[in-house]
């Protein structure tokens, strides 16, 4: 092959070109046969988007199905943080002014009723109008606010959150319902927190006589919202919330004038009863990083970063029942991600999430509520009956009302308490600085507070049930045995002698158990603490506190509210390890730590280190009441689809204990109790329920006033009725107001009083409609005060 | 060779009548490839570019129809003409392509950054495709006047006759007509017999060049990046190239991947149709055929382009003297190189350079350029026994 033949060597260039297809090939082959899967998966990744469409979480109902929250669509102005921020000093400033301007006529228009309120209508079932706005509100929120508080994560609203349901004007003042800007006012002592819903408009009695006007918008509160902290800077910060359409209308048309301003239309909760059974219900808000970490397993309903989650309460305790499912639609998209077409069988409709019925029946509520601010109200600056060391001011006050059959839990108010609605569109500042400041003073104030479960209170005289019991159960006292009450008893111990006196220093002479319960004999139940101790060679040194501990004390009862706290019967141990812990001089730890026949006396009459819950109080009287089962508290009657009667569950009443409770140590002690409200007994509540018409339905109730250190008496009641066949076992705690039969006997007779008027019936209560609470569940809190309670007269236990 | 007895002469008769006439020796084989070729080119132009709903876009389709009308005529043409007497007057070619590529790079106007058209009413001249045939008469003219005796000082002007249009398309920039032009003169320069230890010399230098260009900064970032995202794509990548170099690439690789062995459907292929992928009915026309044909489709296409590419090496081989042999070669060399340049780039194989699949991407110039380079070839092949 000559080197110069040009035929000779353009073989070479044939071998070339010949392996050159041969690369080209082989190329071919490796992509669109051996890895043709992994780039299959990237074109439909490329080549599609995917639209979370959000799916209506479900309604919550109470146990006759009234529906208590619902969803309902509303209209937000948003800014976007990022945007606005990269606009000029002077443009800034322009926009916010020119928006306010907006916000406040438009605010005006409303109250005038020039425009009508915003109903965005229904709730768009059709997917294929998906809105560009349709994310939920984009705030984020802080996390401040103490742990006890339980639901420390608070978003919200700055927005008037009334509902139609108002009272008329003079009643109405919107400093306790709302007012985004209302500052607290430091003259006001002890008046629910500005922002703070109490269920009564006007808790302290002042006359106010026109509504206000609510705070105007100006460009510096509207900056103030944009830099507040608790807001996500880089999603659409809410600025308003229920603006109408007209305005709607007009941004639309004039969005060159305001640039980053977007309007939006939402759907938020709507919690229909207002403040009515706020703690139970709870609240929602977007996700935060720690929720998104635990909910980021979910695959049936994914959820998005700036998705709503219950945060507390039932909200938060049902969440995967409540929330919806997400649908989608997937739209084809060209290399622009412009959507081309929607790929529809790809679409999934978004589903509602599922109903929750609760145990609670919204009227008992309603009446559970009204009766706490009526009393916390009537009690107000008094100066008597247990409230020796200032005026009665209550900074808290709980109410549990349980069916002994079967633990479910039908009332259950905390005082003071909230409007859930205050969180929707992002609470403003002030408001949510009035729910959660701890400069407000003590931890006790924080509406957030579910105190039925979550506070733990000395039980005084309503503890004697369980120490009666523990006594028969050890053997200490017998139902028959008679216990001379000369009004004081000496303990003798290491040779001194101290005595301790009935509250009034009064003596009832011989009684037996029933008695002792009826007149609520403290020298009855200090000799049993005493020779207990003294006997407990016999019975342990622990032998009391074992048989209380079978009512459910001194332990959670694992309900599904977060929060939940355990009470706490003390012991020789617990006593020894605590003092220990708090004194730090060993001599004094000693001594203090040491558990006499004293420190026994007082925990049988339940003061002292004796801790309980108002729901674990209510729940150890209906186990009373139906024999001797302990109940899980339930708060759940049912699940069904939504919008169906299509049951999905119905929880079992479950059963975390049993007392054993023979007929021959049951009578007395209902008999005991019985008395308490009867007249001619001597019962500690006679007075209180003169004029309550037992005769259909008879009430046994136990009254009960722990002393604590420095400040004024805890009041408290427990009752059932009826009697025997018992539907209702109520629990009513309030803290600094007083005697037992003083503020907590008038809050439950307030409750039962239309309860047994009905036949001890629920069903025939809510049938006759007398009863029913109003939507908005406001009322006049004066007129409630005058209800069921005639004039009190002092008692005491 | 048999006599045949002609009683009467009529000039379109005689075309076939005439046994020796050059009609009867044309590569049926070459031209049906073709044609099929040109038929698949405009049916992937009109997926590439036709959108994705009705009415559909036939604009491009009409002018991709237009341009190979005009390149078969063209082909047929310049078929008839003797090429040796083309290549008799190749200087006249050579030069007035080198005036044209000249004038292209002062008035001409630019499209992407490359300033190589004439705009002429609505349709644009891009003389650099037509260098490329310039290039190979030109060096075919000198290299047969050699008859293969070629000293250094002969090398160097097939050097320099090959290295004026590569440094004026440069000028533009033109990258990839540059590589193309670089490839014939170092085929051309294979077959004309320059000594092997010179061609290794020669490649070596270039290579050194290659990489002193890719380095000294005189190419802009842009074809940098583009020439050598290929040999990255596996390692991690800035977030510039991500948006940029890369999406070329990746795109086009997901559309041919995705295609699988039968492909999504003509008319159906979402990345194509969707203009996820650049250029997809220029340079990247290839990923529609890939990503709407599968294999079956590409493995055809493929075959096509090797057909006709055995055909010119055949009919280099057959070719009655020296020069058609080196037309031919100087063809193959473009349509190899082009061919495996544009579907290498759009697998991931070789760098992203602006080179048109022949017959396939829509373009005038460098549809008719390829016909008359194909015309070139049958030219050859027809007049083998004359």
């Amino acid at each position: 092959m000559s080197p110069t033949n040009p035929r000779a060597r353009h073989h070479v260039l044939g071998i070339v070109a010949l392996s050159l297809f041969a690369a080209l090939f082989t190329r071919l082959w490796y992509l669109q046969v051996l890895t043709t899967d992994e780039y299959e998966l990237a074109a439909s990744r490329t080549r599609t988007r995917t639209v979370i469409v959000d799916a209506p979480r479900g309604r919550i109902l109470d146990r006759n199905g009234e529906a208590v929250v619902e969803n309902r669509r509303t209209i937000q102005v948003s800014i976007s943080y990022q945007r606005f921020e990269a606009l000029d000093e002077p443009r800034q400033g322009e926009v916010l002014r020119r928006l306010a301007r907006e916000l406040n006529r438009d605010q005006v228009l409303r109250q005038n009723g020039a425009v009508p309120e915003n109903d965005p209508g229904p709730m768009p079932a059709d997917p294929d109008a998906p809105e560009s706005g349709a994310e939920p509100p984009g705030e984020e929120p802080g996390t401040t606010g103490p742990e006890d508080l339980g639901p420390d994560e608070l978003p919200g609203t700055g927005d008037e959150p009334q509902t139609e349901e108002q009272p008329p004007p003079p009643d109405d003042d919107p400093s306790s319902a709302g007012d985004p800007v209302a500052p607290p006012d430091p003259d006001a002592g002890r008046l629910p927190p500005a922002g703070v819903a109490t269920g009564a408009q006007n808790p302290n009695g002042q006359q106010d006589v026109e509504p206000e006007a609510p705070e105007p918008h100006t460009p510096e509160t509207l900056r103030d919202r944009l830099e507040d902290p608790r807001f996500d800077k880089f999603k659409p910060i809410p600025v308003a919330t229920d603006i109408s359409e007209q305005l709607e209308i007009y941004l639309h048309e004039h969005e060159a004038l305001f640039p980053t301003v977007s309007v939006t239309r939402v759907t938020v909760r709507d919690y229909r009863y207002g403040a009515l059974l706020a703690h139970v219900l709870g609240y929602v808000g977007p996700l935060n990083g720690d929720e998104l970490k635990l909910v980021e397993d979910e695959t049936d309903k994914p959820y998005e970063n700036d998705d709503d989650i219950g945060k507390t309460g039932i909200e938060a305790d049902m969440e995967s029942d409540l929330r919806g499912t997400p649908g989608r639609v997937v739209y084809e998209v060209d290399a622009r991600n412009r959507a081309v077409r929607e790929i529809r069988s790809r679409r999934q409709q978004p589903l509602p999430g599922n109903d929750v019925y609760l145990t609670i029946d919204i009227n008992l509520q309603y009446l559970a509520e009204k009766g706490l601010a009526a009393e916390i109200e009537r009690r107000r600056g008094v100066t008597d009956d247990g409230c020796f060391v200032k005026a009665c001011d209550t900074p808290g006050a709980a109410v549990v009302a349980i069916q002994p059959d079967t633990g479910q839990v039908l009332a259950m108010a905390s005082y003071p308490t909230y409007d859930p609605n205050l969180f929707i569109g992002g609470i403003s500042s002030a408001d949510y600085k009035a729910i959660t400041d701890e400069a407000r003073g003590d931890q006790h104030d924080f509406p957030l507070l579910n105190r039925a479960i979550s506070g733990q209170y000395a039980p005084g005289s309503t503890f004697k049930l369980f120490s009666a019991y523990a006594g028969l159960a050890t053997g200490q006292i017998t139902p028959e045995f008679i216990h001379d009450d000369t009004g004081s008893y000496a303990y003798c111990e290491g040779g001194g002698t101290c005595v301790a006196r009935n509250a009034d220093n009064r003596g009832y002479g011989p009684v037996n158990l029933a008695r002792a319960l009826t007149v609520s004999s403290d020298t009855y139940f200090y000799r049993l603490g005493d020779e207990s101790w003294l006997g407990r060679g016999r019975i342990g040194e622990e032998g009391l506190q074992e048989k209380m501990r079978l009512w459910g004390l001194g332990e959670r009862s694992g309900i599904g509210l977060p929060g939940e706290a355990p009470g706490r019967i003390p012991t020789p141990a617990w006593l020894r390890e605590f003092s220990a812990d708090i004194n730090d001089d060993p001599a004094v730890a000693e001594d203090l730590g040491t558990w006499r026949g004293g420190t026994s006396g007082n925990t049988a009459v339940g003061q002292g280190d004796v801790l309980v819950t108002p729901l674990q109080l209510a729940n150890g009287y209906a186990t009373l009441a139906n024999g001797g089962t302990v109940y899980k508290p339930q708060f759940v009657l049912q699940v069904t689809r939504a919008a169906s009667d299509v049951g999905l569950r119905v929880p079992d009443a479950e059963v975390i204990g049993q007392v054993d409770l023979p007929p021959e140590w049951r009578l007395p002690l209902i008999q005991g109790f019985d008395g308490v409200t009867k007249p001619g007994t001597g019962g500690t509540a006679t007075k209180v329920f003169t004029g309550f018409d037992q005769s259909s339905c008879s009430v046994a109730g136990k009254t009960g006033t722990a002393q604590v250190d420095g400040k004024n008496d805890t009041s408290l009641f427990t009752a059932f009725a009826p009697t025997e066949g018992a539907e209702i076992a109520v629990a009513a705690v309030l803290q600094e107001t007083g005697f037992g039969g003083s503020a907590a006997a008038p809050v439950v007779r307030r409750m039962l009083e239309p309860f047994a008027l009905s036949g001890c019936d629920l069903r025939a209560m809510q049938a006759s409609g007398r009863y029913a609470a109003p939507l908005g569940g406001w009322f006049d809190v004066d007129a409630a005060v005058e209800e069921f309670v005639p004039a009190v007269p002092e008692l005491r236990d | 060779m048999a006599t045949v007895p002609l009683t009467r002469r009529r000039p379109l008769a005689s075309m076939h009548r005439d046994p020796s006439a050059i009609w009867h020796h044309v590569d049926a084989l070459m031209v049906g490839c073709l044609l099929a070729l040109s038929t698949l080119g405009m049916l992937m132009v009109y997926s590439a570019t036709r959108g994705a709903e009705e009415p559909y876009d036939t604009r491009l389709l009409k002018r991709q129809a237009l341009f190979v009308a005009l390149g078969l005529i063209a082909a047929a043409v310049t078929a008839v003409i003797d090429y040796r007497a083309v290549v008799d007057r190749a200087p006249i070619f050579y030069g007035a392509t080198v005036v044209m590529l000249v004038a292209v790079t002062i008035v001409g106007s630019s499209r992407a950054g490359t300033q190589g058209w004439f705009q002429m009413g609505s349709f644009q001249l891009q003389p650099s495709e037509f260098a490329k045939l310039a290039l190979i008469l030109g060096l075919t003219y000198m290299a047969t006047q050699y008859h293969g005796d070629l000293d250094l000082r002969r090398v160097g002007v097939l050097l320099a006759i090959g290295a004026v249009p590569v440094g004026l398309v440069l000028l533009q920039p033109d990258l990839g007509t540059a590589l193309v032009s670089v490839a014939i003169t170092f085929a051309l320069l294979v077959v004309a017999g320059v000594r092997g230890r010179v061609l290794l010399l020669l490649g070596v230098g270039a290579i050194a060049f290659a990489v002193f260009v890719l380095n000294s900064g005189l190419l802009d970032e842009y074809q940098t990046e583009r020439l050598t995202t290929f040999a990255s794509q596996e390692r991690p990548r800035t977030q510039a190239e991500e948006r940029d170099s890369f999406w070329n690439l990746e795109q086009s690789k997901i559309a041919i991947g995705s295609g699988g062995v039968t492909g999504k459907g003509l008319f159906n292929g979402p990345q194509t149709r969707l203009g996820t992928v650049p250029e997809q009915h220029t340079d990247f026309i290839f990923t529609a055929v890939g990503e709407q044909l599968g294999l079956a489709g590409a493995a055809a296409l493929l075959g096509l382009y090797a057909t006709i590419v055995w055909r010119i090496w055949r009919t280099a081989q057959l070719a009655r003297d020296d020069t058609g042999t080196m037309l031919c070669t100087g063809v193959l060399a473009l349509f190899v190189f082009q061919i495996f340049q544009n579907v290498g780039m759009t697998m991931g194989i070789m760098p992203i350079t602006g080179i048109p699949l022949p017959f396939l991407s829509y373009g005038g110039s460098s549809t008719i350029m390829a016909f008359i380079a194909l015309g070139l070839v049958m030219n050859v092949h027809m007049r083998r026994f004359r």
